[in-house]
């Protein structure tokens, strides 16, 4: 049923966009990331440790006993009550602004919290490896188990904020991320995720209508799902293009299970090729639909191989520099096809190039803000200071940190995902979307292999 | 209805890889007279209720 002109009786004006600064989890992670970093560099120049004890995990134990895991709890117990405390305090307070109860944040947190602490105490097994045990995957599993064999109640899910803990990590990893990489590395990153997105979504879209049938609309949305940033994008071209309710249901199901296949897939897939760590990163970051399942899969990768860095680095310019950055655009563009060629009879207002500042993913501006800040300090040590003393009592707090945020996304991802509750989607969405992801994956393979070998093999 | 927390219990597997808090989605809702999904700056109608 359309919607007549009848019915739109004037434009909603958009409501005050400085609310977003306390509204959206895209601040509150730059809010939350910014502190961080801060406060390290405060406490290193101040010569105070207390950064580095709260930043403990124990991740890199490498037991064989069980008991070990214990007894470092038990020394360590002030400094992971101080840590639990710290970030169930900054999270309760801006998911409470935003509008989750406290009431419901706080024992979910407190039960992620110490799932986490058992992934990474399974990390830190002496075999693990050995054994492919990598965090992230344990993570993902366990937490599958848990949600679809027990019955988990669904007000949890208020503290398992997927996108709020892999945004606050995004925005730490900048702190670990040299400017002068994002600049000579953007542009190769930017040409070979921009050529990938035309062709997987554009494939999406023409195979979705011309051979399968599908309403514009969805095949829109199947394939900026599929081809810029999962559900993310999925939603943002829903609202572009006034998509159905039902055709977001099925884009959902999709993208999150075509997601979990790639977690385990990819990794294992680049191990047996044998990838360079910079060249699978690069791979995941056009193949993986959403940030927190490609950071996964980038981190598990970086795990098996010895070189998370690498992994790291290439994902991160390749999905959030090359694609994430620019689903505002795409959101743009199909809203003026939708506005001015599909629904010119109905089109009320012409979409506003604003929508493309509107939906652009803030806590990028976090991440440069982290990266060009901790560039600048770090630039004014020599190599054998950085080496003594910058790493291990500015950059390694941080990145214990921030892996904690991942692990917290990680574990989320699992928790949050029942199987029975995803809506079933028809067979020609099905066909249009898994055409666009194979040709995804390999053009995402021949340019990270062939074409760009010799750049992403040498990323640091 | 573009309240966040609506938005997520509506769509199944919605919060598994993405939020209904974050920058991307704006303001958008779903228009439950028409079951479509809009932003209000951009069609509305005079049941729209904002968050």
């Amino acid at each position: 049923m359309s919607n007549s002109k009848d019915d739109v009786v004037q434009s909603a004006p958009p409501k005050s966009r400085w609310t977003d600064l306390y509204l959206k989890e895209d601040w509150w992670a730059i809010w939350l990331g910014l502190f961080i970093v801060l406060g390290a560099y405060l406490a290193f120049v101040s010569g105070s440790s207390f950064v580095k004890a709260i930043a403990i995990n124990p991740g890199g134990l490498k037991w064989d006993n069980v008991g070990q895991i214990f007894a470092h709890l038990g020394v360590n117990a002030p400094q992971y009550i101080m840590q639990y405390v710290f970030w169930l305090v900054f999270f309760t307070i801006s998911t409470a602004i935003m509008g989750v109860k406290p009431s419901k944040f706080i024992p979910s947190f407190t039960l992620l919290y110490i799932f986490s602490i058992i992934i990474f105490a399974i990390g830190g097994w002496k075999y693990a490896q050995y054994f492919n045990l990598e965090p992230p995957l344990v993570a993902l599993i366990l937490g599958l188990l848990l949600a679809n064999v027990l019955p988990i109640p669904r007000w949890l899910d208020d503290g398992f904020r997927v996108e709020y803990y892999i945004k606050t990590g995004i925005v730490l990893l900048g702190a670990t991320f040299p400017i002068s990489l994002v600049v000579s590395a953007g542009p190769v990153a930017l040409t070979q995720a921009t050529v990938i997105s035309v062709i997987t979504c554009l494939t999406i879209f023409f195979v979705g209508t011309k051979y399968f049938k599908l309403d514009k609309r969805f095949a829109t949305i199947l394939g900026m799902g599929g081809a810029i940033c999962g559900v993310s994008a999925a939603m943002a071209g829903a609202s572009a293009v006034g998509a159905k309710k039902e055709h977001l249901y099925s884009t959902v199901t999709l993208v999150v299970i075509a997601a979990l296949i790639m977690i385990i897939v990819l990794p294992f897939v680049s191990k047996a090729l044998g990838l360079p760590a910079g060249v699978a990163g690069a791979w995941i970051g056009t193949s993986e639909f959403a940030d927190a399942a490609g950071f996964a899969a980038a981190v598990s990768y970086g795990h098996m191989v010895g070189n998370e860095a690498s992994a790291l680095h290439a994902f991160t310019l390749m999905k959030v520099i090359g694609r994430d950055m620019w689903i505002g655009i795409w959101s743009f563009v199909f809203a003026l096809i939708a506005c001015m060629k599909w629904e010119k009879e109905e089109c009320g207002v012409a979409p506003s190039p604003m929508e493309i500042w509107w939906r652009f993913p803030k806590f990028v501006i976090g991440f440069f803000v982290a990266s060009i800040l901790m560039s600048i300090i770090t630039s004014g040590y020599s190599a054998a200071e950085f080496t003594k003393s910058v790493n291990p009592n500015l950059i390694a707090p941080i990145s214990s940190l921030r892996t904690w945020t991942f692990i917290f996304c990680f574990a989320s991802i699992g928790l949050t995902t029942r199987f029975k509750d995803l809506k079933s989607v028809g067979w020609a969405a099905t066909a249009a979307f898994s055409i666009g992801v194979v040709i995804n994956v390999f053009l995402g393979w021949f340019m990270s292999t062939q074409v760009f070998y010799g750049f992403w093999s040498v990323l640091k | 209805m573009n309240d966040p927390a609506e938005f997520e219990k509506t769509f199944p597997g919605f919060t598994v890889l993405s939020s209904a808090y974050g920058s991307t989605r704006a303001d958008a809702g779903l228009c439950m007279k028409n079951d479509r999904i809009f932003l209000p700056s951009k069609k509305a109608c005079k049941e729209f209720v904002p968050k």
